[in-house]
Protein backbone atom coordinates (compact mmCIF):
# COMPACT_ATOMS: atom_id res chain seq x y z
CA UNK A 1 0.00 0.00 0.00
CA UNK A 2 2.52 2.86 1.55
CA UNK A 3 4.37 1.36 -1.69
CA UNK A 4 2.16 1.98 -4.49
CA UNK A 5 1.37 5.37 -3.05
CA UNK A 6 5.27 5.94 -3.10
CA UNK A 7 5.04 4.81 -6.96
CA UNK A 8 1.78 7.11 -7.61
CA UNK A 9 3.05 10.32 -5.51
CA UNK A 10 7.07 10.10 -7.35
CA UNK A 11 5.75 8.78 -11.06
CA UNK A 12 3.22 12.48 -10.53
CA UNK A 13 6.00 14.42 -9.63
CA UNK A 14 8.13 13.30 -12.46
CA UNK A 15 5.41 13.74 -15.01
CA UNK A 16 4.61 17.01 -13.46
CA UNK A 17 8.17 17.36 -13.69
CA UNK A 18 8.35 17.22 -17.81
CA UNK A 19 5.58 18.96 -18.19
CA UNK A 20 6.56 21.87 -17.03
CA UNK A 21 10.21 21.87 -18.11
CA UNK A 22 8.37 21.36 -22.22
CA UNK A 23 5.36 23.60 -21.66
CA UNK A 24 5.01 25.45 -18.88
CA UNK A 25 8.37 27.65 -18.45
CA UNK A 26 9.47 30.21 -20.20
CA UNK A 27 12.60 30.28 -22.51
CA UNK A 28 15.56 31.61 -21.06
CA UNK A 29 16.29 35.15 -22.60
CA UNK A 30 20.47 34.77 -23.25
CA UNK A 31 20.48 31.11 -23.35
CA UNK A 32 17.63 29.89 -25.19
CA UNK A 33 16.16 26.29 -25.34
CA UNK A 34 19.44 24.70 -24.40
CA UNK A 35 18.83 26.39 -21.06
CA UNK A 36 16.31 23.95 -20.07
CA UNK A 37 19.06 21.45 -19.34
CA UNK A 38 19.55 22.88 -15.85
CA UNK A 39 16.22 21.39 -14.77
CA UNK A 40 17.78 18.09 -15.44
CA UNK A 41 21.53 18.86 -14.62
CA UNK A 42 21.16 20.54 -11.16
CA UNK A 43 18.86 17.41 -9.63
CA UNK A 44 20.92 14.94 -10.59
CA UNK A 45 23.71 16.71 -9.49
CA UNK A 46 22.23 17.05 -6.20
CA UNK A 47 21.35 13.50 -6.07
CA UNK A 48 24.96 12.43 -7.06
CA UNK A 49 26.75 14.91 -4.20
CA UNK A 50 23.94 13.22 -1.32
CA UNK A 51 25.07 9.76 -2.92
CA UNK A 52 28.76 10.28 -1.86
CA UNK A 53 27.92 11.81 1.01
CA UNK A 54 25.10 9.20 2.27
CA UNK A 55 27.75 6.73 1.29
CA UNK A 56 30.52 7.93 3.27
CA UNK A 57 27.80 8.24 6.50
CA UNK A 58 26.18 4.65 5.86
CA UNK A 59 30.00 3.37 5.47
CA UNK A 60 31.14 4.89 8.97
CA UNK A 61 27.59 3.25 10.63
CA UNK A 62 29.16 -0.18 9.21
CA UNK A 63 32.78 0.00 10.82
CA UNK A 64 30.77 0.84 14.01
CA UNK A 65 28.32 -1.36 14.09
CA UNK A 66 29.15 -3.62 11.94
CA UNK A 67 25.53 -4.46 10.44
CA UNK A 68 25.17 -5.68 6.90
CA UNK A 69 22.00 -3.77 5.96
CA UNK A 70 24.78 -0.69 6.39
CA UNK A 71 26.81 -1.79 3.83
CA UNK A 72 24.04 -2.79 1.72
CA UNK A 73 22.70 0.55 1.54
CA UNK A 74 26.13 2.07 0.99
CA UNK A 75 26.49 -0.30 -2.11
CA UNK A 76 23.23 0.81 -3.22
CA UNK A 77 23.59 4.46 -2.70
CA UNK A 78 26.90 4.27 -4.52
CA UNK A 79 25.51 2.65 -7.04
CA UNK A 80 22.74 5.09 -7.93
CA UNK A 81 24.73 7.79 -6.93
CA UNK A 82 27.34 6.74 -9.86
CA UNK A 83 24.42 6.68 -12.25
CA UNK A 84 23.32 10.03 -11.32
CA UNK A 85 27.09 11.50 -11.41
CA UNK A 86 26.97 10.40 -15.18
CA UNK A 87 24.15 12.18 -16.27
CA UNK A 88 24.78 14.86 -13.88
CA UNK A 89 28.47 14.78 -16.19
CA UNK A 90 26.86 14.24 -19.82
CA UNK A 91 24.17 17.14 -19.16
CA UNK A 92 26.97 19.16 -18.05
CA UNK A 93 29.18 18.76 -20.89
CA UNK A 94 26.14 19.44 -23.35
CA UNK A 95 25.14 22.51 -21.32
CA UNK A 96 28.95 23.68 -21.72
CA UNK A 97 29.63 23.86 -25.63
CA UNK A 98 27.18 26.14 -26.88
CA UNK A 99 27.10 28.58 -23.91
CA UNK A 100 30.42 28.38 -22.67
CA UNK A 101 32.05 27.54 -26.56
CA UNK A 102 33.86 24.73 -24.57
CA UNK A 103 32.81 21.11 -23.63
CA UNK A 104 35.27 21.32 -20.49
CA UNK A 105 37.12 23.73 -18.08
CA UNK A 106 39.12 22.96 -15.20
CA UNK A 107 37.09 24.82 -12.59
CA UNK A 108 37.21 23.71 -9.15
CA UNK A 109 33.14 22.18 -9.16
CA UNK A 110 33.78 20.26 -12.20
CA UNK A 111 36.91 18.60 -11.55
CA UNK A 112 36.12 17.83 -8.14
CA UNK A 113 32.36 16.09 -9.35
CA UNK A 114 34.55 14.23 -11.85
CA UNK A 115 37.68 13.03 -9.43
CA UNK A 116 34.79 12.14 -7.02
CA UNK A 117 32.74 10.11 -9.75
CA UNK A 118 36.32 8.45 -10.74
CA UNK A 119 36.53 7.40 -7.26
CA UNK A 120 33.00 6.03 -6.38
CA UNK A 121 33.76 4.02 -9.42
CA UNK A 122 36.58 2.91 -7.87
CA UNK A 123 34.94 1.58 -4.78
CA UNK A 124 32.21 -0.45 -7.21
CA UNK A 125 34.79 -1.74 -9.14
CA UNK A 126 36.91 -2.88 -6.10
CA UNK A 127 33.43 -4.91 -4.36
CA UNK A 128 33.41 -6.65 -7.56
CA UNK A 129 36.99 -7.68 -7.87
CA UNK A 130 37.55 -8.72 -4.53
CA UNK A 131 36.62 -12.16 -2.86
CA UNK A 132 33.12 -11.61 -0.99
CA UNK A 133 32.56 -11.62 2.61
CA UNK A 134 33.17 -9.87 5.81
CA UNK A 135 36.83 -8.67 4.55
CA UNK A 136 35.32 -7.04 1.53
CA UNK A 137 32.42 -4.90 3.09
CA UNK A 138 35.00 -3.78 5.51
CA UNK A 139 36.95 -2.45 3.46
CA UNK A 140 35.26 -1.47 0.53
CA UNK A 141 33.58 0.32 3.53
CA UNK A 142 37.55 2.23 4.38
CA UNK A 143 37.56 3.12 0.41
CA UNK A 144 34.29 5.39 0.76
CA UNK A 145 35.60 6.85 3.94
CA UNK A 146 39.05 7.65 2.06
CA UNK A 147 37.14 8.86 -0.64
CA UNK A 148 35.26 11.26 1.54
CA UNK A 149 37.94 12.46 3.16
CA UNK A 150 40.65 13.12 0.23
CA UNK A 151 37.46 15.42 -1.62
CA UNK A 152 38.11 18.58 0.26
CA UNK A 153 41.42 17.95 -0.46
CA UNK A 154 40.64 17.45 -4.16
CA UNK A 155 38.36 21.35 -4.43
CA UNK A 156 41.43 22.96 -2.94
CA UNK A 157 43.86 21.64 -5.34
CA UNK A 158 41.07 22.36 -7.94
CA UNK A 159 40.66 26.16 -6.31
CA UNK A 160 44.44 26.73 -6.47
CA UNK A 161 44.60 25.16 -10.17
CA UNK A 162 42.04 27.44 -11.32
CA UNK A 163 44.02 30.65 -9.90
CA UNK A 164 46.98 29.52 -11.97
CA UNK A 165 45.34 28.73 -15.15
CA UNK A 166 42.33 31.39 -16.38
CA UNK A 167 39.57 30.07 -18.02
CA UNK A 168 39.52 29.54 -21.66
CA UNK A 169 35.49 30.48 -22.16
CA UNK A 170 34.88 31.81 -25.62
CA UNK A 171 31.30 31.24 -25.72
CA UNK A 172 29.02 34.31 -26.61
CA UNK A 173 27.14 34.00 -23.72
CA UNK A 174 30.19 33.30 -21.15
CA UNK A 175 30.42 36.99 -19.71
CA UNK A 176 26.71 37.04 -19.37
CA UNK A 177 25.14 36.89 -15.86
CA UNK A 178 21.28 35.40 -16.26
CA UNK A 179 18.98 35.36 -13.20
CA UNK A 180 16.19 32.81 -12.81
CA UNK A 181 12.31 33.77 -12.78
CA UNK A 182 9.89 32.71 -10.35
CA UNK A 183 8.46 29.95 -12.61
CA UNK A 184 12.25 28.78 -13.19
CA UNK A 185 12.59 28.81 -9.35
CA UNK A 186 9.58 26.81 -9.19
CA UNK A 187 10.71 24.43 -12.18
CA UNK A 188 13.92 23.48 -10.62
CA UNK A 189 12.24 22.63 -7.21
CA UNK A 190 9.88 20.43 -8.76
CA UNK A 191 12.34 18.45 -10.59
CA UNK A 192 14.99 18.61 -7.91
CA UNK A 193 11.95 17.14 -6.03
CA UNK A 194 11.23 14.84 -8.23
CA UNK A 195 14.36 13.31 -9.16
CA UNK A 196 15.34 13.13 -5.25
CA UNK A 197 11.65 11.23 -4.76
CA UNK A 198 12.71 8.47 -8.16
CA UNK A 199 16.50 8.74 -6.45
CA UNK A 200 15.20 7.30 -2.91
CA UNK A 201 13.01 4.49 -4.85
CA UNK A 202 15.85 3.59 -7.32
CA UNK A 203 17.99 3.16 -3.56
CA UNK A 204 15.12 1.75 -2.07
CA UNK A 205 14.63 -1.38 -4.66
CA UNK A 206 18.32 -1.64 -5.36
CA UNK A 207 18.53 -1.98 -1.45
CA UNK A 208 16.35 -4.74 -1.48
CA UNK A 209 18.08 -6.51 -4.20
CA UNK A 210 21.10 -6.72 -2.51
CA UNK A 211 19.52 -7.51 0.61
CA UNK A 212 17.94 -10.35 -1.26
CA UNK A 213 20.73 -11.35 -2.85
CA UNK A 214 22.76 -11.51 0.60
CA UNK A 215 20.51 -13.72 2.31
CA UNK A 216 20.46 -16.07 -1.02
CA UNK A 217 24.07 -16.42 -1.10
CA UNK A 218 24.13 -17.13 3.04
CA UNK B 1 62.96 5.82 18.97
CA UNK B 2 67.00 4.25 18.00
CA UNK B 3 65.33 0.71 17.81
CA UNK B 4 62.10 1.74 15.81
CA UNK B 5 64.07 3.46 13.17
CA UNK B 6 66.56 0.09 13.26
CA UNK B 7 63.22 -1.83 12.81
CA UNK B 8 62.27 0.17 10.17
CA UNK B 9 65.70 -0.17 8.68
CA UNK B 10 65.33 -3.87 9.10
CA UNK B 11 62.13 -3.97 7.34
CA UNK B 12 63.16 -1.83 3.87
CA UNK B 13 66.46 -3.66 4.16
CA UNK B 14 64.85 -6.99 3.11
CA UNK B 15 62.68 -5.48 0.34
CA UNK B 16 65.68 -3.81 -0.85
CA UNK B 17 67.84 -6.89 -0.60
CA UNK B 18 65.22 -9.32 -1.91
CA UNK B 19 65.40 -6.54 -5.15
CA UNK B 20 69.27 -6.68 -5.60
CA UNK B 21 68.91 -10.21 -6.23
CA UNK B 22 65.50 -10.38 -8.17
CA UNK B 23 66.08 -6.75 -9.74
CA UNK B 24 62.65 -7.13 -11.29
CA UNK B 25 61.26 -3.80 -10.18
CA UNK B 26 63.77 -1.58 -10.78
CA UNK B 27 64.10 -3.42 -14.50
CA UNK B 28 59.92 -3.25 -15.05
CA UNK B 29 60.50 0.51 -13.63
CA UNK B 30 63.38 1.35 -16.07
CA UNK B 31 61.90 -0.44 -19.13
CA UNK B 32 58.50 0.95 -18.47
CA UNK B 33 59.38 4.50 -17.85
CA UNK B 34 61.74 4.58 -21.03
CA UNK B 35 58.90 3.58 -22.79
CA UNK B 36 56.62 5.82 -21.49
CA UNK B 37 59.00 8.87 -22.13
CA UNK B 38 59.81 7.33 -26.05
CA UNK B 39 55.98 7.30 -26.91
CA UNK B 40 55.76 10.81 -25.99
CA UNK B 41 59.18 11.75 -27.72
CA UNK B 42 58.52 10.13 -30.93
CA UNK B 43 54.34 11.06 -30.97
CA UNK B 44 55.97 14.76 -30.55
CA UNK B 45 57.02 16.68 -34.02
CA UNK B 46 59.61 19.11 -32.45
CA UNK B 47 60.56 17.71 -28.59
CA UNK B 48 62.52 20.18 -28.19
CA UNK B 49 60.02 22.76 -28.55
CA UNK B 50 57.69 20.89 -26.15
CA UNK B 51 55.85 23.36 -23.85
CA UNK B 52 56.30 22.98 -19.86
CA UNK B 53 52.54 22.39 -19.20
CA UNK B 54 53.11 19.49 -21.39
CA UNK B 55 56.50 18.39 -20.59
CA UNK B 56 55.53 18.54 -16.96
CA UNK B 57 52.41 16.32 -17.63
CA UNK B 58 54.66 13.78 -19.36
CA UNK B 59 57.03 13.61 -16.70
CA UNK B 60 54.31 13.02 -13.92
CA UNK B 61 52.27 10.67 -15.92
CA UNK B 62 55.48 8.82 -16.69
CA UNK B 63 55.76 8.19 -13.13
CA UNK B 64 53.14 7.81 -11.87
CA UNK B 65 52.41 4.93 -14.88
CA UNK B 66 55.44 2.97 -13.28
CA UNK B 67 55.37 3.70 -9.97
CA UNK B 68 51.59 1.72 -9.84
CA UNK B 69 52.99 -0.78 -12.07
CA UNK B 70 56.43 -1.53 -9.44
CA UNK B 71 53.86 -1.08 -6.92
CA UNK B 72 51.29 -3.68 -8.09
CA UNK B 73 54.31 -6.50 -8.39
CA UNK B 74 55.97 -5.59 -5.18
CA UNK B 75 53.14 -6.36 -3.37
CA UNK B 76 51.75 -9.25 -5.78
CA UNK B 77 55.27 -10.98 -4.80
CA UNK B 78 54.90 -10.58 -1.00
CA UNK B 79 50.75 -12.10 -1.63
CA UNK B 80 52.21 -14.93 -4.18
CA UNK B 81 55.08 -16.25 -1.65
CA UNK B 82 53.21 -14.67 1.70
CA UNK B 83 56.12 -12.68 2.92
CA UNK B 84 53.45 -9.70 4.16
CA UNK B 85 52.21 -12.40 6.81
CA UNK B 86 55.80 -13.44 7.96
CA UNK B 87 56.30 -10.12 8.20
CA UNK B 88 53.35 -9.39 10.63
CA UNK B 89 54.45 -11.56 12.73
CA UNK B 90 57.31 -10.20 13.97
CA UNK B 91 56.81 -8.95 17.52
CA UNK B 92 56.92 -4.76 16.44
CA UNK B 93 53.91 -2.07 16.09
CA UNK B 94 52.00 -2.90 12.84
CA UNK B 95 52.90 0.78 12.15
CA UNK B 96 56.08 -0.02 11.92
CA UNK B 97 55.60 -2.40 9.34
CA UNK B 98 53.32 0.11 7.35
CA UNK B 99 56.36 2.76 7.72
CA UNK B 100 58.81 0.19 6.81
CA UNK B 101 56.96 -0.93 3.09
CA UNK B 102 56.26 2.58 2.67
CA UNK B 103 59.97 3.39 2.88
CA UNK B 104 60.77 0.77 0.38
CA UNK B 105 58.26 1.97 -2.36
CA UNK B 106 59.74 5.59 -1.52
CA UNK B 107 63.68 4.45 -2.78
CA UNK B 108 61.96 2.49 -5.83
CA UNK B 109 60.24 5.61 -6.27
CA UNK B 110 63.14 7.86 -6.26
CA UNK B 111 65.13 5.45 -8.55
CA UNK B 112 62.41 5.49 -11.26
CA UNK B 113 61.72 9.16 -10.80
CA UNK B 114 65.94 9.62 -11.68
CA UNK B 115 65.05 7.63 -14.61
CA UNK B 116 62.26 9.57 -15.85
CA UNK B 117 64.26 12.80 -15.40
CA UNK B 118 67.30 11.86 -16.88
CA UNK B 119 65.14 10.00 -20.84
CA UNK B 120 63.46 13.56 -20.51
CA UNK B 121 66.15 15.86 -20.45
CA UNK B 122 68.20 14.02 -23.41
CA UNK B 123 64.80 12.84 -25.36
CA UNK B 124 63.19 16.68 -24.88
CA UNK B 125 66.76 18.37 -24.98
CA UNK B 126 65.38 20.39 -21.90
CA UNK B 127 66.53 20.52 -17.96
CA UNK B 128 63.36 19.38 -15.38
CA UNK B 129 65.93 19.94 -12.51
CA UNK B 130 65.23 22.76 -10.36
CA UNK B 131 64.75 23.49 -6.39
CA UNK B 132 60.66 22.91 -7.41
CA UNK B 133 60.95 19.53 -8.55
CA UNK B 134 63.54 18.81 -5.74
CA UNK B 135 60.81 19.86 -3.48
CA UNK B 136 58.01 18.33 -5.19
CA UNK B 137 59.50 14.58 -5.24
CA UNK B 138 59.81 14.09 -1.55
CA UNK B 139 56.63 15.49 -1.02
CA UNK B 140 55.09 13.52 -3.97
CA UNK B 141 56.79 9.89 -2.90
CA UNK B 142 55.75 10.14 0.88
CA UNK B 143 52.23 10.80 -0.03
CA UNK B 144 52.25 8.33 -3.55
CA UNK B 145 53.80 5.96 -1.32
CA UNK B 146 51.53 5.95 1.69
CA UNK B 147 48.57 5.43 -0.42
CA UNK B 148 50.26 2.75 -2.56
CA UNK B 149 51.25 0.47 0.45
CA UNK B 150 47.69 0.43 1.59
CA UNK B 151 45.76 0.28 -1.17
CA UNK B 152 48.59 -2.19 -2.87
CA UNK B 153 47.85 -4.87 0.25
CA UNK B 154 44.35 -4.18 -0.14
CA UNK B 155 44.36 -4.77 -4.03
CA UNK B 156 47.18 -7.76 -3.64
CA UNK B 157 44.03 -9.73 -2.64
CA UNK B 158 41.95 -9.67 -5.07
CA UNK B 159 42.12 -11.75 -8.80
CA UNK B 160 42.64 -8.64 -10.72
CA UNK B 161 44.99 -6.76 -8.60
CA UNK B 162 47.19 -4.59 -11.05
CA UNK B 163 44.24 -2.82 -12.65
CA UNK B 164 42.68 -2.52 -9.27
CA UNK B 165 45.49 -1.07 -7.73
CA UNK B 166 45.69 1.89 -10.32
CA UNK B 167 42.29 2.53 -10.15
CA UNK B 168 41.99 2.80 -6.44
CA UNK B 169 45.20 5.23 -5.98
CA UNK B 170 45.02 7.27 -8.82
CA UNK B 171 42.13 9.38 -8.04
CA UNK B 172 42.89 9.35 -4.20
CA UNK B 173 46.19 11.10 -5.45
CA UNK B 174 44.85 13.56 -8.06
CA UNK B 175 45.73 16.68 -5.96
CA UNK B 176 49.38 15.35 -5.00
CA UNK B 177 49.47 14.87 -9.14
CA UNK B 178 48.42 18.45 -9.77
CA UNK B 179 51.08 19.77 -7.27
CA UNK B 180 53.54 18.03 -8.69
CA UNK B 181 53.16 19.43 -11.91
CA UNK B 182 52.73 22.89 -10.98
CA UNK B 183 55.83 22.81 -9.55
CA UNK B 184 57.42 21.13 -12.64
CA UNK B 185 55.94 23.32 -14.84
CA UNK B 186 57.12 26.22 -13.16
CA UNK B 187 61.42 24.65 -12.93
CA UNK B 188 60.40 24.46 -16.66
CA UNK B 189 59.66 27.98 -17.55
CA UNK B 190 62.01 28.95 -15.01
CA UNK B 191 60.08 31.29 -13.57
CA UNK B 192 58.99 31.72 -9.77
CA UNK B 193 56.18 29.47 -8.95
CA UNK B 194 52.54 31.21 -8.43
CA UNK B 195 51.22 30.41 -5.55
CA UNK B 196 54.03 28.16 -4.30
CA UNK B 197 53.08 27.91 -0.57
CA UNK B 198 49.49 27.02 -1.50
CA UNK B 199 50.69 24.08 -3.32
CA UNK B 200 53.30 23.27 -1.25
CA UNK B 201 50.78 23.69 1.92
CA UNK B 202 48.90 21.20 -0.20
CA UNK B 203 51.56 18.86 -0.63
CA UNK B 204 52.30 18.49 3.26
CA UNK B 205 48.67 18.41 3.87
CA UNK B 206 47.94 15.28 1.95
CA UNK B 207 51.01 13.66 3.34
CA UNK B 208 49.76 14.17 7.11
CA UNK B 209 46.22 13.60 6.36
CA UNK B 210 46.45 10.41 4.84
CA UNK B 211 49.88 9.27 6.47
CA UNK B 212 47.88 9.69 10.12
CA UNK B 213 44.58 8.29 8.63
CA UNK B 214 45.94 5.36 6.54
CA UNK B 215 48.63 4.20 9.67
CA UNK B 216 45.11 4.14 11.47
CA UNK B 217 43.35 2.15 9.25
CA UNK B 218 46.20 0.12 8.33
CA UNK B 219 45.44 -2.19 11.42
CA UNK B 220 41.85 -2.62 10.40
CA UNK B 221 42.87 -4.12 7.20
CA UNK B 222 45.65 -5.86 8.35
CA UNK B 223 43.14 -7.93 10.80
CA UNK B 224 41.23 -9.09 7.58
Amino acid sequence: MLRNLYLIISGAALLLSVWMIFIWVPTEVNQGLIQRILYIHVPFAWASMVAIIAVAITSLMFLITKKIHWDNLAQSLAEVGVVSAVVMLFSGIVWAKPVWGIWWTGEAKLTTALILFLIYCAYLVFRNYFPPGGARNRIAAIIALIGAIDSPIIYYAAQIWQQNHPQVVVGPLATQESSLSSEMVITLLTCVLAVTLMFIGIVWVQYKTISRKGLKNV
Amino acid sequence: MKNWLKILLIISGKDMLIELKSKEIVVTITLFSLLVVSIFAVTSSNPSNLSAEIGSGIIWASIVFSGSIAMSKFFSHEEKNETLNAVLLMPVPIELIFFGKILSLFLFLTISECLIITAFSILFNSNPLSIYILIAIPVFNLGFSCVGTFFGIISSKSRSNEILLTLLLIPIIIPLIMFATELTRAGLEGIASQNFNLWLSLGILFDIVFLVVLTFLFGKIIEQ
